[in-house]
């Protein structure tokens, strides 16, 4: 070693030697080592997110296999709970339904504060054979005022003149009825010529914002089903686009 | 055999041949060190390569998602619904109340009025009003309401005689609770 150390050649090698190990190890690997390490933890992530993707986009493909029957669940689940309280949708189905088991009836859906509360002027019966049995309510001529209150529930109420059996049916019918609903009052009170009845409740509605589908389309499509195959609906949501007809050349007349 | 060279000579080439040595040790490290850092370069090339690809593909899948988002909101709207359906069930069944009142009336007994209400807070109260021929028969209405499900006890709020020429009638109130179904 003593004699290594005077050898000049020796001292100069080394010192080269030093100086080009400590520069590639201190300057040049720790970068190298450094963008090593992120596209790892990169490639790691991107690896996840790809998988992630792919089972999205094989939901997704389930999902537009059955567009015609997603379409229709989404109808049923915005007619049984919307996103706004849908007052005018509402007042349809009731009228339908009402209509559907022959009755007269005063339905009372509240609208916005700055409008009218909607009233459907039960038809007076033509002649004796337009009297159906247990029913024949002529129900209320004043208008209904209302306004919809906060939350996310909104009031209803169904009146008439209707005997003890047409209640029964019209309580069997809101249990199916397409827009979810909570009878909060029965008032059925009998007088010496008729009998008269309303039934009040609520239907709800909730906003739906920033709602992310997860889980198979093939469990989704089979709860809905089971879950909106029983609900009626007795009304389809107005298309101003597609129906009515418009236009006068003097609307009072 | 004798080695007639002088030991100074010897030692000078032992040393010669030791630098040559070490000399070749360091071009090993030090090349092995290059290699090294330029194979990790090269990998983190061909890595970057492969992360723009795998990006591609991500997009291409977001793209794809993207494309059927009315679908996707559409999905994710009746999910929200059909987890919540539990929330807005009904928890009276009121064609079951109005049932169990009928089939719980006396026969010689006729009934006015049933109201029937009820809030958040509490259970719903029915409020049956109607006439009787004997006050036996609205104790045992009363007594049969009590016993009768969906119903949670019963009591008879007013009783009131009234005299005609013919009869004499009974007309009653009685109050019972509603329990869930």
């Amino acid at each position: 070693m003593h004699h290594l150390l005077s050898s000049k050649y020796f001292l100069v090698i080394s010192g080269l030697f030093v100086v080009l190990t400590v520069a590639i190890i201190w300057f040049f690997f720790p970068p190298v080592i450094k963008t090593f390490n992120d596209n790892r933890a990169e490639s790691s992530a991107l690896a996840e997110k790809i998988k992630a993707s792919q089972a999205e986009a094989a939901t997704v493909k389930d999902l537009v296999a059955a567009k015609t029957t997603i379409a229709e669940l989404y109808d049923n689940a915005s007619a049984a709970l919307p996103s706004s309280p849908s007052a005018d949708l509402l007042l349809l189905q009731f009228d339908g339904l009402t209509k559907s088991l022959g009755l007269d009836a005063t339905i009372t859906v509240p609208f916005s504060e700055s409008s009218l509360a909607s009233q459907v002027a039960p038809s007076a019966p033509k002649d004796e054979n337009d009297i159906k049995p247990g029913s024949g309510s002529t129900g209320g001529t004043q208008p209904i005022i209302t306004s919809s209150g906060g939350g996310t529930g909104t009031d209803f109420s169904l009146s008439g003149e209707w005997d003890y059996p047409t209640v029964l049916s019209l309580l069997t019918k809101l249990k199916t009825f397409i827009r979810w609903n909570t009878v909060t009052s029965i008032d059925l009170t009998k007088t010496a010529d008729k009998t008269t009845a309303t039934i009040s409740g609520k239907v709800f509605w909730t906003p739906a914002s920033n709602l992310q589908f997860s889980g198979s389309a093939k469990d989704l499509l089979s709860q809905a089903k089971t879950l909106f195959n029983p609900y009626v609906s007795y009304a389809v949501v107005p298309d101003v686009t597609k129906e009515g007809n418009f236009g006068k050349s003097n609307p009072f007349q | 055999m004798i080695n007639l060279v002088p030991p100074e000579i010897k030692q000078r080439k032992g040393l010669k041949s030791l630098v040559y040595v070490v000399t070749l040790a360091y071009i090993v490290v030090a090349s092995v060190l290059v290699l090294g850092l330029a194979g990790l370069a090269t990998y983190n090339y061909t890595q970057k390569i492969y992360l723009g690809s795998q990006q591609a593909e991500l997009d291409r899948l977001a793209a794809e998602k993207n494309k059927d988002k009315t679908l996707l909101s559409q999905a994710a709207f009746i999910q929200d619904r059909v987890k919540n359906a539990a929330t807005y069930k009904a928890l009276y069944d009121w064609n079951a109340v109005l049932d169990a009142i009928a089939q719980s009336t006396p026969t010689n007994t006729r009934l006015t009025s049933i109201k029937i209400s009820g809030d958040a807070t509490k259970p719903p109260t029915v409020a049956i009003s109607g006439e009787s021929a004997d006050r036996r028969s609205i104790i045992l209405f009363k007594d049969k309401l009590a016993l009768t499900k969906p119903f949670n006890g019963a009591g008879i709020t007013s009783l009131t005689e009234s005299s005609s020429e013919t009869n004499e009638t009974y007309t009653f109130s009685i109050s019972a609770l509603v329990s869930k179904k």
